[in-house]
């Protein structure tokens, strides 16, 4: 049998697997393999039936050692990974004290990070919860003086623009608007009792496909249920509506609900996944918009193009860039305004990504704070990473024996460098875990410091999948980072001296090492983020201090809009008054006011533009135009902004009366020179407006927001305002009546319509609470950081000092032999010390007044090299710093210089 | 952690190497197994300590001109494991043992 010269195409295959078999076992599994294909072959030779049939399934057989490969998988577990693994948590648990300081910070660490990314994320990264989310665009309107402009389109308008464009593959209009929604198969009287105020859309029948959103159930829009006013009443409602109002009923489809007192025919359910055009919100219902006069509209809403309601989205065609279709937008617009110059002279359409145009004109500063939290939480992550450095630092040290044996007995570098690496992985990754869980805990904390909102926000800011991604990334980064250089460092010690006992160290490096620098890095770097943290909290020391115009102290606010419930402006001009009556009959009650809505709670209201009698009309689009409120008789007495000049408004500032206006000082310098020329002077909005006379001057005040300069408002009467959506105004006798003033206010309304919902009731300092969150937020979130920079750099120094201690103690003994005092030794450690820390200081001061310039928009009231929160943050962390260095040094003091000689 | 419990494969896997058949391509002839389910069978059961396998000694593979065999002996705790299975699994007592078929192998 020549067994020697026969070509054995089945053993080929074993050959090939045995790659993945681990490498330990790998010669044995080809062994047992081979020996046993040969066997067979023998035998299939001896009983004279190998034959070609029985050599091919031989070969088909020898494959099928695969599977016995991939069961060899599970030997990994003894692999040198493993040993590893297994040997690293034998070193964890031998030195439980560094463990639990390593990953406490690392968890801190990777903590806030996770939970500064999971809200970044949240705000400004993660795109909606639509089909190609990033191809979606939105085009806003607005004048050719503004550099960006952040508007809303008219109907007839929004209609030539998606007609005529060139670019987009079609385009949607939506309007948010908000309805009394009951549910019921039958309409009883009792219904509209239990009708609920709930925010939805007003839609175009393109909008569901549009943004790339599919029902979970029946059917979104067809192009005839938007094609004529007021014709189809159907509606789309969101999940969550279909679970907790619905019952989750699966043949909900074709039943009624009834939207502010009409019935509208459920044609549709979309997924939770899916808010609505608005990100921040959670929208409930869409209904097309040629139903928007049941929802408060005036009859001409889609005609009249100065009405600009609706904001767009939409898709490009293939090919085309955001820019083509900007150019090609503002050529149709060209025309339009040929066509329809009163309206649409002077306006520009500028077009945004839905991520650029998010939060409209508050995308950037939203965008800069976000990044700012990124970037402060990266440097305790920093921070963090160098404590632990040091921290593996000192233990390569007090392990180079350990090591110098293992490089003695044939380990090779690579192994060593191997096995610290998954040492410090195996950190990172623990401490990663734990700082998951710091940061789910940290964004309930941010969710529950919502300020209360009539509207459903959303603040879905709980770790996702891409922050876990995140905090995978973060923390395995880290474990290399603060692992590979301690790693290379202490493979590369002399093995000879140490074996004989020296120390890790080599002298000449005692002053100035690796080690030092990691100090001095971590001082720098907590200086930055503590005058960040002292920044924010001065602000809003600031802030708190700042006179917003009106006060907050014993107001008592709640929202209404009998539109709601079909009033016609009659109706409702009768209501208010009669309303406040009622009210203020209440005990407890000092005033009571409608405004549309009150200072730093809600958007802005513009008009404009601002013409004096007199003077002509600018052109189209191109006047200035200025901040408004409407407001009732007795607003400002109610919410205690001082008038200094003129009156307030009365119940005969009215549909008859004569047109009025309040301004602001501002608004008096800005037009007029002063109060004094403005007061009695006419100017009205354009177009063909009516003067209104300026019968009263109110002190200069905030409107919309804490940060904003002084800007020019003005103040128009209520009941000359087609308008119904207000919030009532309480101010009470005193804080205790609250309660009774809320019920007291409730129950009037529902003796005048007892099916009138009443939404966003307030009190007190929580008037104020949306206005102070952004402050409170910044200074909360980058104080935690700032006391955790100190804690880990305090920490990162104390250590590096105790072991500088530790290491010194015949030197030390030896200079006190030979006469050092006791205020030598103290002099000569705490120096070392000292040294490390000015120097990081200097260095982090510099980095202060760079990196705090960046952010002074979103500070209140100081500049952003506020000198006392400079001072004041170096000299916490120099005497923190001191008392770092003093407790090690006293040790040093202790040293007996007999004991120490005779250490060796 | 080793597991004691047999499955029927296995058991029918320990019955076959009980019976002599002590390479894994006898065991998926004479069982009709799939190679797929025989050699982990049979790591598994070398895991739990109910059959041990050996190598043939290398003087007797250099006579022959190959590389050396390895082929599974049941154990002592294999053994018992194999009586109590048999109690759950009726059908095993029917596999008979090696037919003298082909010559005897040399045992090292």
């Amino acid at each position: 049998m020549s067994k020697e010269t026969r070509t054995r195409p089945w053993l080929w295959p074993i050959a090939f697997i045995g790659v993945i078999v681990p490498g330990r076992l790998r010669a044995d599994w080809r062994q047992e393999w081979v020996a046993e294909l040969r066997y067979r072959e023998e035998l299939l030779s001896e009983w004279e039936r190998l034959n070609w049939r029985t050599k091919l399934s031989l070969v088909w057989r020898s494959a099928s050692a695969f599977w016995d490969a991939l069961w060899m998988q599970t030997y990994r577990w003894e692999d040198a990974m493993i040993q590893d693994i297994r040997y690293a948590i034998r070193m964890m648990r031998k030195a439980p004290g560094f463990t639990a300081v390593a990953v406490l910070a690392l968890a801190f660490g990777i903590g806030v990070n996770t939970a500064a990314f999971t809200v970044v994320n949240n705000m400004v990264l993660r795109p909606m919860a639509v089909e190609k989310p990033l191809e979606l665009f939105r085009p806003h309107w607005g004048s050719k003086n503004d550099a960006h402009v952040w508007g809303a389109f008219s109907y007839a308008n929004y209609l030539d623009l998606r007609e005529q464009n060139k670019t987009f593959s079609d385009l949607c209009a939506w309007r948010k608007i908000s309805a009394a929604v009951s549910f019921g198969e039958t309409r009883t009287a009792d219904d509209d009792k239990r009708a609920t105020v709930m925010w939805g859309e007003l839609a175009t029948s393109n909008y569901f496909d549009v943004m790339g959103v599919k029902p979970i159930l029946g059917r979104g829009f067809l192009p005839e249920e938007n094609s004529s006013p007021n014709s189809h009443p159907v509606v789309v409602i969101s999940e969550q509506v279909w679970k907790e109002r619905l019952n989750a009923d699966t043949s909900v489809t074709g039943k009624s609900v009834f939207l502010n007192g009409e019935q509208f025919t459920v044609i549709g359910v979309m997924p939770d996944s899916f808010l609505g055009g608005e990100y921040y919100q959670h929208h409930a219902f869409w209904v097309p918009a040629m139903m928007a006069q049941r929802f408060g509209r005036a009859p001409d809403w889609n005609t009249n193009r100065s009405s600009a309601l609706f904001k767009l989205y939409g898709r490009l065609k293939p090919g085309v860039t955001m820019a083509q279709a900007e150019t090609d937008l503002n050529q149709v617009l060209a025309s339009l305004a040929e066509q329809y110059p009163r309206e649409n002279g002077g306006a520009k359409i500028q077009v945004t990504t839905e991520l650029d145009g998010r939060y409209d004109n508050a995308t950037t500063i939203i965008k800069y704070g976000c990044l700012l939290v990124l970037f402060v939480s990266i440097l305790v992550l920093l921070l963090a990473c160098a404590n632990v450095a040091n921290l593996m630092l000192s233990r390569a040290a007090s392990r180079a024996r350990e090591i110098a044996t293992r490089l003695a007995i044939g380990a090779g570098r690579g192994r060593i460098v191997r096995q610290l690496l998954t040492e410090s992985l195996l950190l990172s990754l623990m401490g990663g875990a734990l700082g998951l869980a710091i940061a789910y805990w940290g964004t309930v904390a941010i969710r529950a410091s919502a300020p209360p909102v009539a509207f459903p926000v959303n603040l879905d800011f709980l770790p996702d999948r891409n922050a876990l991604r995140w905090m995978l990334i973060v923390s395995s980064a880290t474990g290399m980072i603060f692992g590979l250089a301690p790693a290379l460092f202490a493979s590369r010690t002399d093995l000879l001296a140490i074996i004989k006992g020296a120390t890790g160290q080599s002298p000449k490096s005692r002053r100035w090492n690796v080690r030092s620098a990691l100090v001095v890095a971590q001082v720098t770097i907590s200086i930055v983020v503590l005058i960040c943290a002292g920044l924010f909290v001065r602000s809003l020391r600031k802030g708190l201090q700042i006179d917003p115009g009106f006060k907050a102290d014993n107001m008592v606010s709640m929202m209404i809009n009998p539109r709601l419930l079909n009033y016609d402006q009659k109706e409702i001009w009768r209501f208010f008054p009669e309303l406040l009556r009622r009210i203020e009959s209440q005990p407890g009650v000092r005033t009571a006011a409608l405004t549309d809505d009150l200072p730093l709670q809600a958007d802005d209201l513009f008009r404009g533009p601002i013409v004096k009698e007199g003077e002509a009309d600018p052109p189209p689009n191109l006047g200035v135009t200025s901040r408004c409120s409407y407001v009732s008789p007795k607003y400002f007495e109610t919410v205690q902004t001082p008038l200094v000049m003129g009156r307030e408004f009365t119940e005969r500032d009215n549909g008859d009366g004569p047109a009025v206006v309040i301004v602001n000082q501002e608004f008096a310098r800005r037009f007029y020179g002063s109060p004094e020329a403005a007061l009695g002077k006419r100017f009205r909005l354009g177009q063909g407006t009516p003067n209104m006379e300026i019968v009263g001057i109110a002190k200069d005040g905030l409107y919309r927001s804490l940060y904003e300069d002084r800007r020019t408002y003005m103040w128009l009467p209520l009941y000359q305002q087609s308008y119904a959506d207000v919030t009532v105004v309480i101010s009470t006798q005193s804080v205790a009546d609250f309660q009774r003033v809320i019920a007291g206010a409730r129950h009037e309304i529902a003796q005048m319509d007892s099916r009138l919902p009443v939404i966003g009731v307030l009190a007190g300092g929580q008037n104020l609470e949306i206005a102070y969150w952004v402050p409170r937020m910044m200074a909360g979130v980058v104080t935690t950081f700032g006391i955790l920079a100190l804690a880990l750099a305090t920490m990162g120094l104390y250590s590096v000092m105790m072991y500088a201690v530790s290491q010194r103690t015949r030197e030390i003994g030896i200079r006190m032999a030979l006469g050092a005092t006791l205020r030598d030794v103290l002099r000569l450690i705490v120096g070392d010390g000292m040294r490390m820390v000015i120097i990081g200081l200097a260095l982090g001061l510099v980095g202060a007044f760079a990196m705090t310039r960046v952010f002074s928009s979103l500070l209140l009231g100081i500049g952003a090299t506020d000198p006392l929160t400079f001072v004041g943050v170096t000299t916490l962390l120099f005497a923190v710093a001191m008392l770092a260095c003093l407790i090690p040094a006293r040790r040093a003091t202790k040293v007996d210089p007999i004991v120490a000689l005779r250490q060796e | 952690m080793k597991k004691n419990y047999l499955s029927y494969t296995m058991a029918l896997t320990l019955q076959a190497i009980e019976n002599g058949y002590g390479y894994g391509f006898d065991i998926m002839t004479v069982t009709g197994l799939a190679s797929g389910t025989v050699y982990p069978a049979l790591r598994r059961l070398e895991n739990a300590d109910f059959v041990a396998s050996k190598w043939e000694r290398q003087s007797i593979a250099q006579t022959e001109q190959r590389p050396p065999r390895k082929y599974y002996e049941v154990t002592k705790v294999g053994r018992a494991a194999l009586a109590e299975a048999r109690e759950r699994f009726r059908l095993l007592s029917q596999f008979e043992p090696m037919t003298p078929k082909k010559p005897a192998r040399q045992k090292g």
